[in-house]
């Protein structure tokens, strides 16, 4: 099912791409392993649309027959920009031309549906005619300064404090103090938590463990149209902390650490995001907004193991000082592909149980 | 009012329900020194008296009750209705095991045994439509089914589960299944599917063979059988059911009692549990003990084996979530895993925090699980009768004594949701000027689909 479902990384991915310093990629699209829409007229809004698993298999599928119809692709919209106000039909023709030079980062989780967009035939004619273009207000921005992520953290320092401190023992409450049991109070002690502004590459924070600072990203957050921005905040607050923790765990053991292995992103990112999810249902008494994994997005992908080994040998080579020029090539080729995207875990929507309309009650 | 519960069907409920009914008239005015009963709902839901040690001044009347007339309803010729002659029974509740002048009007024969069954055109016109039923949806009702039970509602298979599927050819199965199980590429490991070895390896022969031995056996707990935990609805005598709520309730005991007997009919050798001891050995080696320790190894066995099914590409297995009854969580292994992720289906199915937002939520899963895809095996068809009737069907079924429950449990806004309807979402929506044509064509056959159903508004 990995394949299936398009892969997006979820906000923390962030966090080991920007600390290993690769924020940006060259790629052509054509090798682009994210979802598209494609369509069989210039415009995305053929009544004929395919959901595929990359603009490859869009390529692929282009010009063969589906139950009489000839799939010639003519444009396409990725499913990882539908969550955005104005999400970019592209022209498959563009494809054949030079290849872009594409921003590489960690896109916010899919949202499938471009709400206000561009124009197009009015609702109930795909296909039709173009229609007068509704140019919709840009999304309310998200005001979120460092104080405001400062009594965050308090509130909900406090919540979980109290949570922990309660004497009462019926079901609800013991379920919250078990999903809190690896929360460490004061992990984050050390560290500087920052809101910072402006065009971020990839999620929707970061943890830098070497430099002990944390992140928020309130205008990605911003950008995110179904859900409550604050919420969103809270549980990006929230993994970032426990990336927080994961990164003390480390440190304990080897205070030389300053940041994992590149196979050991994918399980990180699997357990802080877990927990952020966990966490937030039991602070805030309602569903994180982002879910957690879905199963099949836990798994690996099938060539990690080997990669993982080949990497590990490479490691010894490296340490014992018998690494060759071709090992060290190799070695920087399998980096890339434990840090890319398609190959990490990601966060596909927002979570079943989430409210938006809940209160953190944290104002 | 209508209760759905479970009740014993065929003969074992005939008997709850005939019970005499005891009609208990105070006469006096208690003494001080007396203690006032409890006035208690039983099983029979008549009602009687909790006797203390302290001597009671009551006396008991006992009354037959006449025999009422029903009124003939018109049944479809061929239905199960009509060739079961069910116009002629006497209604639901009233006790005649104690006139035989009346067992013509009754579905029983003098044995106790459902003699209806005996009529040819009975029989035929129940083998057909028990075949066409869905036995995990056997009884249910797609206003107050439980979200695991949805995915079988709103997901149109290939190859649909049914008990005419499970009864078609056991024997068969059971061979395929022995065959399937002695090569090792059909023993997927835990966490592995690969749903090209569906045919080759009988996908669908595990899960026939699972669910016949749910059906048909108990395990030596007849709690465990299929039959009696099926979901079936009860309509109390003292609500006056309806000639149409009467007659329907007749007819689901003679569903319960058809299978059974066409599960008495079957060559013995098909129990998994007393008759395929070697099999039952090895299905039970599937699972990892600790996790497994506390299922019962009947139900532990059908739940192996279903997740085999799934992981091996059988669409039905696929559709399995656990819940209430039934312990396979197949949804894990199959196509279906990422559609019936809580994390998704949850918001298709849950109703109680609908609004606005979160209709659109669905719809964009909708849109996005039922895409057309390059292979046509990924693509998911949807049932969307089913869909639209269960979401702009207003009601959240809370029964009244469990309001209160709920009310702590998932919060105010579940007992007292808004009464918004579809149309209002779906004009919403349309103000939004969506623009994205595979969601627009997804939000018009809704649209279409509410209005037809008649549930727009």
């Amino acid at each position: 099912m990995r394949a299936t479902l398009h892969k997006l990384l979820a906000g923390a991915s962030l966090v080991v791409l920007t600390v290993f310093g690769l924020t940006t990629l060259s790629s052509s699209d054509s090798t682009d392993t994210t979802q598209v829409w494609g369509f069989l007229n210039k415009t995305c809004n053929s009544e004929i649309a395919v959901l595929l698993d990359s603009i490859d298999d869009m390529l692929k599928l282009r010009g063969q027959e589906r139950e009489g119809i000839i799939m010639d692709f003519e444009s396409y919209y990725r499913v990882a920009e539908l969550h955005l106000a104005e999400p970019e039909c592209h022209l498959v023709a563009d494809l054949f031309a030079e290849p872009p030079v594409r921003s590489f980062g960690t896109p916010p989780p899919v949202i499938w549906i471009p709400v206000e967009t561009q124009p197009t035939p009015r609702p109930g004619q795909p296909g039709g005619g173009s229609g007068p273009v509704v140019k919709n207000p840009a999304p309310p921005k998200f005001t979120f300064t460092t104080e405001d992520l400062e009594d965050l953290n308090e509130c909900v320092d406090q919540k979980v404090e109290s949570i922990l401190a309660s004497k009462k023992k019926d079901r609800k409450t013991r379920s919250r103090k078990a999903n809190l049991s690896d929360y460490v109070q004061g992990a984050d002690s050390k560290y500087t938590w920052i809101s910072q502004t402006g065009k971020q590459h990839g999620g929707y924070g970061k943890t830098v463990w070497k430099d002990l600072e944390a992140y928020v990203f309130p205008d990605r957050i911003a950008g995110h149209k179904f859900v409550d921005h604050k919420h969103l905040a809270a549980q990006t607050r929230l993994q970032e902390f426990y990336h927080i923790i994961q990164g003390n765990r480390k440190q304990a053991d080897d205070s030389s650490w300053e940041g994992p292995k590149p196979y050991e992103l994918f399980d990180m990112e699997v357990e802080a995001h877990s927990a952020s999810v966990r966490w937030f249902s039991a602070i805030f008494r309602f569903g994180a907004p982002i879910a957690d994994f879905l199963e099949s997005e836990k798994k690996k992908p099938k060539e990690f193991k080997a990669n993982k080994e080949k990497y590990q040998d490479l490691e010894k080579a490296l340490a014992d000082g018998t690494i060759t020029e071709e090992q060290r090539i190799e070695m920087g080729k399998l980096k890339k592909w434990f840090e890319d995207k398609a190959n990490l875990p990601n966060t596909k929507t927002v979570g079943g149980t989430y409210d938006k309309n809940a209160d953190l009650g944290c104002d | 009012m209508r209760l759905d519960r479970k009740f014993l069907s065929g003969g074992i409920g005939l008997v709850v329900v005939a019970g005499a009914i005891v009609v208990i008239v105070l006469l006096q005015p208690q003494p001080e020194n007396t203690v006032t009963p409890d006035v208690v709902v039983q099983e029979n839901n008549t009602s009687s008296v909790v006797v203390s040690d302290v001597v009671l001044t009551a006396e008991i009347v006992e009354t037959v009750k006449e025999l009422p007339e029903l009124p003939q309803l018109a049944f479809v010729t061929g239905s199960v209705e009509e060739a079961c002659g069910l116009n002629e029974y006497v209604p639901y509740h009233y006790d005649h095991t104690d006139n035989p002048a009346l067992y013509p009007k009754s579905p029983y024969g003098a044995e106790g045994n459902l003699s209806a069954l005996d009529v040819s055109e009975c029989d035929t016109a129940l083998e057909t439509h028990i075949g066409s039923i869905n036995p995990y949806l056997w009884g249910e009702s797609i206003d107050s089914m439980s979200n695991d039970l949805l995915a079988f509602a709103f997901v149109k298979l290939e190859n649909p589960l049914t008990f005419g599927r499970i009864f078609a050819d056991p024997i068969g199965d059971l061979e395929r299944v022995k065959e399937a199980l002695s090569r090792p590429e059909c023993l997927l490991q835990t966490g592995e599917s690969n749903r090209e070895l569906r045919e080759s390896c009988h996908a669908d022969a595990l899960m026939n063979y699972a669910l016949l031995n749910r059906f048909c056996y108990d395990g030596g707990s007849y709690t465990s059988n299929g039959v009696f935990n099926r979901e079936m609805t009860i309509y109390w005598e003292e609500d006056n059911p309806t000639p149409e709520q009467d007659r329907a309730m007749w007819k689901q005991a003679l569903e319960g009692q058809w299978v059974r007997r066409k599960c008495e009919a079957l060559d013995p050798v098909l129990e998994l549990t007393k008759q395929q001891p070697e099999l039952f050995e090895q299905i039970k080696s599937f699972g990892d003990p600790e996790e497994d320790r506390e299922w019962r190894l009947f139900e532990l066995s059908q739940r192996h084996l279903i997740e085999l099914a799934a992981r091996l590409g059988d669409d039905a297995a696929g559709l399995t979530i656990g819940g209430y009854n039934h312990g396979e969580e197949g949804y894990k292994y199959g196509r279906f895993a990422d559609l019936l992720d809580p994390s998704s289906w949850e918001y298709i199915t849950l109703k109680h925090q609908l609004d606005a937002s979160r209709f659109e939520h669905a719809l964009n899963l909708l849109t996005y699980f039922g895409a057309r895809r390059p292979d046509p095996r990924d693509e998911i068809e949807f049932d969307w009768e089913a869909i639209v009737q269960h979401i702009c069907t207003r009601v959240y079924v809370v029964p009244p004594e469990f309001r209160e429950r709920v009310r702590k449990e998932e919060g105010v806004r579940a007992a007292e949701a808004k009464t918004t309807s579809c149309q209002e979402f779906i004009h919403t929506l349309r103000q939004q000027e969506i623009k994205f044509a595979p969601l627009v064509s997804t939000l018009d056959k809704f649209e279409q689909i509410a209005l037809k159903l008649n549930v727009y508004d």
